[in-house]
């Protein structure tokens, strides 16, 4: 329900949340080992709180439809370093 | 109604799907496989280095193709990295994993921090469990038992069998019985 216009608050603070990760995005050797190493940095710091980021998953393992990369909406939230997109949720009935 | 087309799609056989789950990628297995130089072939030498640091029980001609061992990966790592579900399902891995973590040398805090960032809960378990019946005092075990979540997965009966992380003495010289000895890490 994360940035679902009108969702319950509680759900906006959530501390699991799954991330999508895009083939051609993990496919390309080495150009994002910059956020692997921030991954494991930002673990680091939050590991006094109990907080980690993990729930990465390939597009692969997701029920997704095939343009769902491109007709994915932007989460309102407000972050410095992060822009946050979810799915177009699809009109299965 | 929408129209949605199912795509086949090449299924890996990895840990994570024989476990019955999602596999995540792993943030860890990314960094050693960039660290180490091994790249695609990094969980050949996970197995490799873990076998060099003393799961000898595994131990077969090293494979020069293979880079060596990276001193600053700690075992913890190394062993963690070998119950990954992402990786393609192998027993021999989760097997070298066990002895090299069974050790009195293991950091407990740290492989169990790294255990459930990277979801292997239900293995490391999984082997705390079965050392409890032959060697209930052996650490690193006896802490996971009493320090790791427990997290459950849809089934378990695809990591190894408890005879797979034993060595079975037979009948020995000294007129015992067989017994059965959990597989320690060689220091």
């Amino acid at each position: 329900m994360l940035g679902y216009p009108g969702s319950p608050p509680e759900f906006s603070s959530t501390r699991d949340v799954d991330a999508i990760l895009p083939l051609q995005w993990l496919e390309s050797t080495g150009q994002h080992d910059d956020f692997w190493e921030a991954q494991q940095r930002t673990n680091e710091a939050l590991a006094g709180e109990g907080l980690y980021v993990t729930h990465l998953f390939r597009e692969s393992d997701l029920i997704l439809t095939p343009e769902w990369f491109t007709r994915r909406v932007r989460i309102q939230l407000e972050l410095r370093w992060l822009t946050l997109y979810r799915p177009l949720p699809t009109p299965w009935i | 109604m929408t129209q949605v087309e199912l795509k086949e799609q090449t299924v890996q056989d990895t840990l994570a799907r024989r476990l019955g789950e999602v596999p995540h990628v792993s943030g860890l297995l990314k960094r050693l496989a960039q660290r180490s130089g091994a790249g695609a072939r990094v969980a050949e030498w996970l197995f490799q280095v873990a076998v060099l640091r003393g799961a000898r029980h595994f131990a077969r001609s090293p494979d020069s193709t293979l880079p060596p061992d990276c001193p600053e990966v700690s075992d913890e790592e190394i062993g963690l990295a070998l119950c990954l579900g992402e990786l393609p399902y192998d027993l021999d891995r989760l097997r070298a994993a066990a002895q090299l973590l069974s050790s009195p040398r293991t950091d407990v805090e740290r492989l169990c921090r790294l255990a459930v960032q990277e979801r292997c809960e239900p293995v490391l378990r999984y082997f705390a469990e079965l050392a409890a019946r032959y060697a209930p005092e052996l650490l690193p075990w006896a802490e996971i038992r009493r320090r790791l979540p427990f997290r459950p997965v849809p089934r378990t009966d695809a990591l190894p069998h408890w005879t797979r992380l034993v060595s079975h003495t037979g009948i020995s010289a000294y007129g015992g019985p067989a017994r059965s000895v959990w597989l320690c890490r060689h220091e």
